[in-house]
């Protein structure tokens, strides 16, 4: 799964698939330069938040998304990362 | 899902018989947040109707199929929504009210 960061909202009313869409930034990529990339989040992230990212047709393997158009999907918000031994993220749990 | 902008059509006369009748939009790739192009352009099945000039999403692989307009398709690639407005980092970098198109 990829991780990225919550930077934003998207709202979209003649759409295919019911939101809450959110604006994503992959975990080391550059928003300003690379195209910007949507999931839908049935988890209530919120901006600052770092999230998992289901991506393809793995998406499709919840009950609310089952045979629906999406390609990423919001799974969990991330609390903690250790790398190595190491705390390398821990969420104050307020977003940004 | 990926942002992008519907920049014009593609008409295709020689193509697999389950594309006959469908529309093939040709979509732009986009930045967040000046919505500036990134040059990546692709060829989408469109399920909503969006026209030349607006900003819309699309979903790719198998799940471009899971709309009514392109199951059973050879499609990888389909435009599912088109967006009214989008929030980034806490301020509005879009209104699609407020574009002149």
């Amino acid at each position: 799964m990829m991780i990225a960061h919550v930077i934003g909202t998207v709202v979209a009313s003649k759409s295919a698939m019911s939101g809450p869409f959110r604006l994503l930034s992959p975990y080391g990529s550059d928003p300003l330069t690379s195209a910007c990339s949507i999931a839908l989040d049935p988890v209530g992230a919120r901006h600052g938040d770092l999230v998992l990212v289901a991506q393809g047709s793995s998406c499709r393997w919840t009950s609310d998304t089952d045979e629906k158009p999406v390609d990423a999907l919001i799974v969990g918000i991330i609390d903690l990362i250790h790398r190595h031994g190491k705390e390398v993220y821990r969420s104050d749990g307020s977003g940004v | 899902m990926v942002l992008a902008r519907v920049i014009g059509t593609v008409v295709s006369t020689a193509k697999a018989p389950q594309l006959e009748g469908m529309k093939l939009s040709l979509v732009e790739k986009v930045t967040i947040p000046a919505l500036q192009g990134t040059g990546e352009h692709v060829v989408s099945f469109d399920a909503v109707g969006a026209n030349i000039g607006e900003v819309v999403f699309c979903v790719s692989g198998s799940s471009a199929r899971m709309t009514e307009v392109t199951k059973g398709k050879p499609a990888d690639l389909t435009i599912i929504a088109i967006v009214d407005s989008i929030d980034a980092h806490g301020a509005p970098v879009y209104r699609k009210s407020e574009e002149s198109s």
